[in-house]
C-alpha cells in the first residue's frame, strides 16, 4: 500500500515535474518567438553610422528597430497582442517597481504630464491595455515622421534623457510579467536573459546586412555588450533602454562588431545571473530606481571616457542622452511618465521651463554625428579670422557668429579682400582693400559692414574698386567679413584674414602694389607691418638683402599703427620696393613672421609695357621681361631661343625681342616658359557722328557738317558785322547775338566778307565792310536753281548791294580789298537781275 | 604709366568697352593724382579721372556706342587769339604719327608738356594759322579752326532743356534724394515737405553710387545732365558763378559749377589744357580764355560773367 501510494506519488511529481519542464521550455519558445521583433542591432547599427534610427530604418523594418529592446509588447502592429500575452504571464516585477516609486511623486506636484496618474493606473492593471490604447498612435506618429524624415513633432521631454531608472521601470512593466504566475527573481531573470541573449531574429524581418553589420546573426550586441560591462548587478537595465543603447552605441557596436564576445560567454553571464536572488534583485532594482544604473546606460561618452564608470555624474549622462532625446520617436511618448517621476523626485524644484533651457544648453553640446546627420545645414556667415602662415599649425575656424540669414537661399560664397597700396604723386599713399570679383558677377555691388555697405563698381575682369574703411588699421590686424550683395540677392562674403605683417607686391593686373602670400626673390614689393613688429621685421629684411629701405608712418599715409616699409628712392624710379635677393629662413619670431621667408622658385613675369589683348603688347612699348625667384648667375634666360642679357634695370632683353611677331621667353633649368606677341596698334582713324550739335556732329574738337566736303568753322566778326558771306554766291551766314564787342559766327565755306546784318539802319561813320581773307569770287555757271539754295543766292546778292547803296566804305587795312569789293559787287547785281527775270 | 599710354592703349585699340576701359586704367598702373577739387571727390576712381580727362581735351568719346568708348581721329584743334594762332593735338596718338609731327612741323614751335592725369599736352604754334594749317594738311592730319568758338557757337542756351521730355522721376527704397542748394551751392537732403514755389528745383537721385538729375517743374520732371541741369537753375535765380579775368585771361568757376562737357571742351582747346585748380581759392581755372569765347559761354550756359 505504502509503496502504492508512493509510486503514486512519485507517478504524481513526475507527472508535475514533466508539466512543469514543459511550461518551462513552451515558455521559453514563446518569449524567443516574440523576442524576434526586438533586434537591438538594427539602433546600434544606425548610431555606428552616426545616423539616427529614425533617418537610417526604413519603413518596414522601423518598428522593430525602434521598439524591439524598449517595448517588447509593442514592437510590431500584429504581434503586441500575443506578446503582452506572453508577457501577462510573468508579472510582478514590474508592478513592486511602479508601487515603490509611486510615493516618490507628488500628486500636487506638476508634472508636465496630464496623464501621469492615468498611466500609474494602467500600470497597475496590466500592460495589455496600455499596449492597446498607445502603440497605435504613437507608432502611426513615429511612421509619419520617419516618412517625413524629420523627428516626431513631440518631443518625448523627460523621456529617457531625464531619468534612466524611470526608463528601466518602464521596460519592466511593459516587458514582464505578472506576480500571479511567475514571482521569482529567477525566473525573471531567465527569461530576460534569454530574452536578450537568445532568441533568435526572425530574419524576414531583418534584411541580411542588418545582421551581418552588427556581428554575427542572431548575436544581440546590445545585450552582450551590457552583459559584459555591467555583469551582475545592472542586467535589468541592459535590455530595457534602447535609447541608452543608441546612444552609446559606438563602443557597443565595436564590441560586436569586432565579434569578441563568443556564444560561450554569453552563456556564463547567463549562468552568473541564475545564480542570483530575488534579493539582490530588489536592491538592483532600488539602486535603478535612485540614477545607479545611469552609468551604464551611457556607456560612451562624447570623449570616450571609461563605460560603466559610476563615478560619473548626472550632468555627464545627461549630456550622453540628451542626443537621443533630440531624435526619440513619438511612439515613446509613454515612457516619460516614469522618468518624470524620478526627475521630480530628484530635483523637485526643477521646472519644465528650467528643463527646456537645460535641453538647449545639452543640445548645443550635441556630438557632431547628430549634426552631420541632419544633412543640409543652413548657411552661416564666415567670422573674420586671422590669419597664419600656411606651414605653421592649422587655422582653427571659431564658431561663427549668429548673423541675419536672408530670406533666400544663401549662395554662400566666398571671396578676398586684397590689400592695396597705392602711391600719390606727392609720395603719399593709401591702403585700401580690393574686393575679388567672381566670374559671373554684376558691375555694381553693395559690400560692407551690415548697415554699412558702400556701392563698388568693377574695375576689373577679377576685381571691384578699391574700399578705404576708416577702421582700416583695426580690420588689418582682426580680419574682415563682409556680406556682398545686390538689390535682391546675397553674392556671399568677402573675407580677409588678420594678421600682423602684410606682404604686397606688384601686380601684372593691378596699379600699386597688392598683397602677396610672401616675399619674393627678385620682385618689388612694400611691407605692411604693425608697429609693434617693427623691430622684428628689420633685422630679417636686413638678412633676406633688402637694404637701403625707408619706413613710411602714419603721416605719410600708412594705418594707425602701422608700418609701410619700401626700398630706397632711386634716380630711375620715383616709387621702388623692397627686393629680396637672399634666401633664408626665419627660425625664431612669431610665426607670422615666415611670410618674410623670400620664395626662392623661378617665375618669368612679363612687367609693363602696353598690354593690349590676350598676351599682346603694343609695338613700342614691349613688356619688361623680368625672372623673379633665385636666379644664380649660371642660370641663362633665352628669349626666342637666343640667350638672353640682362639689361640695367634687371629685365631680360635681346635683338628683337620686341619686334612684331611672337616671342617665347624660356628658362630650361627651370622648366618654364612664357610667350607673348608684339603687334602693331591701329592707325586709320576716321571721324564719326559722336554728338549732334545745332549745325553738325561734334567728334573730339572737330564738328562735322552734313556736306562731307565741308568743314565746319567758326569766324569771329566785330559785332556790327554780323552778316559773313563766302566767295561762292549764297555762300551766307549770320552770327547769333552775343554780348560784347565781338561775334561769332559758324561757316562751312570760306568767309571773306563781313559786313553789317542791318545795313541801312547802321552808322556809316563807324561801321565798314570787312575782308575776312582775300580770296577771288567764284564764277558761277548758268544754271537753274531753286527753293533754299535759291534763296540764299538771294539772301547773298542782297546783303552786297544793301550795303552798297548804303555807301558804306570798304576797311583798306588790305589794300585789295575795295577792288575785290568791286567784283562782288558786281556779280551780286548781275545775278540779283537774272533772278528778278 | 601714364595717360599718354593709356590714350596709346585706346589710339591702337580704336574702340571698346567700359569695362575694357576700366581694367586698362588698372594693367597700365595709371597714376593717381594727389589733390582732389571737392570734398564729393574723395576717392574719385581713377578710371573715371581718366575717362574725364580724356573727353575733355577731345581725345576719346565716352557713351558714343553702345555704352562703350571710340578715340577720336587725330585733329588740330585750331585757336587764334591775340595775333596769334595756336594748334592743339586732340585724338588718336601714336608713336609713328607722333614721329612724324615732330619731323613735319620742325619749322613751327612745337610744344610737349606734361600734365597731370592727361596726355601729354602738344601744341604748334606760329604768328598765323595758315602756316599751321598748310604744314599739319601736309601730315594728312585734321584740322578745326576756331575750335573753341566753332564748339560753343552750336551748342544750343541751356534753358532749351525745358524743352527735353519729361519723365518719372525715381521713388521708393534705396533712393538718396537731393536737392540743389542754389545760394550755397551745396546738395542738401530732400524732405517731404515740398517748396510750393514754381521755380525748378535740380533734384539728385542716388542708387548704388549711380546718380540721376532731374529738374522738377511743378509736378512734372526732366531728366538732364548733371552740370546742365545746375546751370539751368543758376539761370533762372541769375545766381553768378563763373567770374572772368581780362588781363589774365582767366575764367574762373567754382568746382561744383563746372561747365558742361562741351563747353568744358571748348575752354580746355583755347589752352591746350584742362582747368586747373586753385586750392587756396578752391576755384577752377582755365587759361587763355578769349573774350568772345567767354561771351559764347556766357550766352550757352546763360551766365553774366563780363
Amino acid at each position: 500500500m505504502f509503496w502504492d501510494w508512493s509510486a503514486l506519488l512519485l507517478a504524481l511529481v513526475a507527472v508535475v515535474g514533466c508539466a512543469t519542464y514543459l511550461f518551462l521550455v513552451k515558455h521559453r519558445k514563446q518569449s524567443q518567438e516574440r523576442r524576434d521583433v526586438q533586434l537591438p542591432s538594427t539602433d546600434k547599427k544606425s548610431s555606428a553610422k552616426g545616423e539616427t534610427p529614425a533617418a537610417s530604418a526604413t519603413p518596414q523594418r522601423a518598428e522593430p528597430a525602434e521598439h524591439a529592446s524598449s517595448e517588447p509588447c509593442v514592437g510590431t502592429g500584429a504581434e503586441p497582442l500575443a506578446s503582452n500575452q506572453q508577457t501577462c504571464d510573468i508579472p510582478e516585477t514590474t508592478e513592486t517597481i511602479l508601487l515603490e516609486e509611486k510615493p516618490t511623486h507628488h500628486p500636487q506636484e506638476p508634472t508636465g504630464h496630464d496623464d501621469e496618474k492615468e498611466f500609474t493606473k494602467v500600470s497597475a492593471t496590466g500592460i495589455l491595455d496600455i499596449g492597446q490604447e498607445i502603440i497605435p498612435s504613437s507608432v502611426e506618429s513615429h511612421r509619419e515622421s520617419q516618412i517625413a524624415g524629420e523627428p516626431p513633432d513631440e518631443r518625448p521631454v523627460g523621456c529617457t534623457l531625464e531619468s534612466d531608472a524611470g526608463s528601466l521601470a518602464i521596460h519592466a512593466e511593459e516587458g514582464q510579467p505578472r506576480a500571479d504566475e511567475a514571482p521569482s527573481a529567477k525566473q525573471f531573470r531567465k527569461v530576460e536573459t534569454a530574452d536578450v541573449v537568445d532568441e533568435e531574429p526572425r530574419g524576414a524581418d531583418i534584411p541580411k546586412h542588418e545582421s551581418e553589420e552588427g556581428g554575427l546573426r542572431g548575436q544581440r550586441p546590445v545585450a552582450t555588450t551590457h552583459a559584459e560591462l555591467v555583469p551582475e548587478q545592472l542586467v535589468t537595465a541592459s535590455r530595457p533602454e534602447p535609447q541608452t543603447e543608441k546612444v552609446g552605441a559606438s563602443s557597443e557596436q565595436e564590441t560586436s562588431a569586432k565579434g569578441d564576445l563568443p556564444e560561450t560567454r554569453r552563456g556564463e553571464e547567463v549562468k552568473e545571473q541564475d545564480h542570483t536572488t530575488a534579493e539582490p534583485m530588489a536592491e538592483e532594482q532600488a539602486k535603478a530606481s535612485a540614477g545607479a544604473i545611469a552609468p551604464v546606460r551611457a556607456p560612451t561618452a562624447d570623449d570616450g571616457s571609461a563605460v560603466g564608470s559610476e563615478q560619473k555624474s548626472d550632468t555627464a549622462k545627461k549630456q550622453t542622452l540628451v542626443p537621443m532625446q533630440a531624435k526619440a520617436p513619438k511612439s515613446r511618448t509613454h515612457n516619460a511618465k516614469p522618468s518624470k517621476k524620478k526627475e521630480t523626485r530628484k530635483q523637485p524644484s526643477r521646472t519644465r521651463a528650467e528643463e527646456s533651457e537645460e535641453d538647449k544648453r545639452l543640445l548645443a553640446k550635441v556630438p557632431e554625428t547628430i549634426e552631420a546627420s541632419e544633412g543640409h545645414r543652413p548657411p552661416r556667415p564666415p567670422q573674420p579670422i586671422r590669419y597664419r602662415p600656411p606651414s605653421q599649425e592649422p587655422v582653427t575656424v571659431p564658431q561663427p557668429s549668429r548673423r541675419r540669414q536672408p530670406m533666400q537661399e544663401v549662395r554662400q560664397r566666398s571671396f578676398d579682400l586684397t590689400v592695396r597700396l597705392l602711391f600719390q604723386r606727392s609720395g603719399h599713399f593709401r591702403v585700401g582693400l580690393l574686393p575679388q570679383r567672381g566670374d559671373d558677377a554684376p558691375e555694381e555691388i553693395a559690400l560692407g559692414p551690415e548697415g554699412n555697405s558702400r556701392t563698388v563698381a568693377a574695375v576689373h575682369d577679377g576685381y571691384y574698386e578699391d574700399v578705404y574703411p576708416e577702421d582700416i588699421s583695426t580690420l588689418l590686424v582682426d580680419g574682415i567679413s563682409w556680406e556682398g550683395r545686390t538689390e535682391s540677392d546675397v553674392l556671399g562674403y568677402w573675407t580677409l584674414s588678420g594678421r600682423d605683417i602684410y606682404v604686397l607686391t606688384t601686380h601684372n593686373d593691378l596699379n600699386g602694389f597688392a598683397q602677396a602670400t610672401r616675399l619674393k626673390i627678385g620682385r618689388e614689393h612694400i611691407v605692411l607691418c604693425r608697429n609693434s613688429l617693427l623691430a622684428l621685421v628689420e633685422p630679417i629684411l636686413h638678412q633676406v638683402s633688402c637694404a637701403g629701405f625707408i619706413k613710411l608712418d602714419e603721416s605719410q599715409g600708412a594705418p594707425a599703427g602701422w608700418t609701410a616699409i619700401r626700398g630706397a628712392q632711386s634716380e630711375r624710379k620715383v616709387i621702388q620696393g623692397i627686393v629680396p635677393t637672399n634666401a633664408m629662413r626665419v627660425k625664431t619670431g612669431p610665426e607670422i613672421l615666415s611670410i618674410l621667408q623670400p620664395e626662392p622658385d623661378l617665375e618669368i613675369d612679363l612687367q609693363g609695357g602696353i598690354y593690349l589683348q590676350q598676351a599682346t603688347w603694343l609695338h613700342g612699348f614691349p613688356p619688361r621681361i623680368c625672372v623673379s625667384g633665385d636666379l644664380q648667375p649660371e642660370i641663362k634666360v633665352f628669349i626666342d631661343g637666343n640667350s638672353a642679357v640682362v639689361e640695367d634695370d634687371g629685365s631680360f632683353t635681346n635683338q628683337g625681342y620686341d619686334a612684331v611677331g611672337e616671342h617665347t621667353v624660356s628658362i630650361p633649368v627651370a622648366n618654364t616658359s612664357r610667350t607673348y606677341r608684339i603687334t602693331e596698334g591701329e592707325e586709320s582713324w576716321i571721324p564719326w557722328d559722336a554728338h549732334g550739335l545745332t549745325c553738325g556732329q561734334l567728334c573730339g574738337p572737330l564738328l562735322l557738317s552734313s556736306e562731307a566736303s565741308a568743314t565746319p568753322r567758326a569766324v569771329v566778326v566785330p559785332t556790327s558785322n554780323s552778316v559773313i558771306l563766302g566767295a561762292e554766291p549764297g555762300d551766307i551766314a549770320y552770327c547769333p547775338r552775343i554780348r560784347g564787342p565781338r561775334q561769332v559766327g559758324c561757316v562751312t565755306f570760306h568767309a571773306v566778307w563781313a559786313i553789317p546784318y542791318d545795313a541801312f539802319g547802321c552808322d556809316k561813320k563807324t561801321t565798314t565792310i570787312r575782308l575776312l581773307s582775300a580770296r577771288r569770287l567764284v564764277k558761277v555757271q548758268r544754271r537753274k536753281v531753286t527753293g533754299k539754295e535759291a534763296a540764299r543766292v538771294i539772301a547773298w546778292s542782297a546783303a552786297i548791294l544793301n550795303a552798297s547803296r548804303k555807301g558804306l566804305l570798304v576797311d583798306t587795312s588790305d589794300p585789295h580789298a575795295p577792288v575785290l569789293w568791286k567784283e562782288y559787287k558786281s556779280q551780286a547785281r548781275s545775278l540779283w537781275r537774272m533772278l528778278k527775270k | 604709366m601714364n595717360a599718354n599710354h593709356l590714350l596709346f592703349w585706346a589710339s591702337a585699340l580704336g574702340s571698346g568697352s567700359w569695362h575694357q576701359f576700366k581694367c586698362a586704367v588698372e594693367r597700365l598702373h595709371f597714376e593717381d593724382r594727389h589733390q582732389e577739387e571737392e570734398e564729393d571727390q574723395k576717392g574719385f576712381p581713377l578710371y573715371q579721372l581718366a575717362r574725364l580727362n580724356l573727353q575733355r581735351l577731345g581725345h576719346v568719346e565716352f557713351n558714343g556706342r553702345e555704352a562703350g568708348w571710340q578715340v577720336v581721329p587725330p585733329v588740330f584743334a585750331i585757336v587764334e587769339q591775340e595775333g596769334r594762332a595756336r594748334a592743339v593735338l586732340c585724338g588718336a596718338r601714336s608713336e609713328p604719327l607722333l614721329a612724324h609731327v615732330r619731323e613735319a612741323c620742325s619749322g613751327l614751335r612745337l610744344l610737349e608738356t606734361p600734365c597731370d592725369a592727361c596726355p601729354d599736352i602738344i601744341c604748334l604754334e606760329d604768328r598765323e594759322s595758315g602756316r599751321i594749317e598748310t604744314a599739319v594738311k601736309c601730315l594728312g592730319i585734321l584740322i578745326q579752326p576756331s575750335a573753341p568758338e566753332a564748339i560753343l557757337v552750336n551748342l544750343p542756351p541751356v534753358e532749351s532743356l525745358i524743352h527735353w521730355p519729361r519723365s518719372a522721376m525715381p521713388f521708393g527704397e534705396g533712393w538718396s534724394k537731393e536737392k540743389l542748394c542754389v545760394q550755397t551751392l551745396s546738395w542738401q537732403r530732400e524732405t517731404e515737405a515740398r517748396r510750393t514755389s514754381g521755380e525748378p528745383e535740380l533734384l539728385r537721385f542716388t542708387r548704388f553710387g549711380r546718380p540721376l538729375y532731374f529738374i522738377r517743374i511743378g509736378t512734372s520732371g526732366i531728366q538732364v545732365p548733371g552740370q546742365m541741369g545746375k546751370f539751368f537753375v543758376l539761370r533762372s535765380i541769375h545766381h553768378r558763378v563763373m567770374s572772368y579775368d581780362r588781363h589774365s585771361a582767366e575764367l574762373r568757376v567754382r568746382p561744383i559749377c563746372r561747365p558742361p562737357l562741351f563747353v568744358e571742351r571748348a575752354l580746355c582747346m583755347c589752352s591746350g589744357f584742362p582747368a586747373f585748380f586753385d586750392p587756396e581759392q578752391k576755384l577752377l581755372i582755365y587759361r587763355d580764355i578769349p573774350e568772345h569765347v567767354v561771351q559764347l559761354t556766357s550766352r550757352a550756359l546763360r551766365q553774366e560773367i563780363l
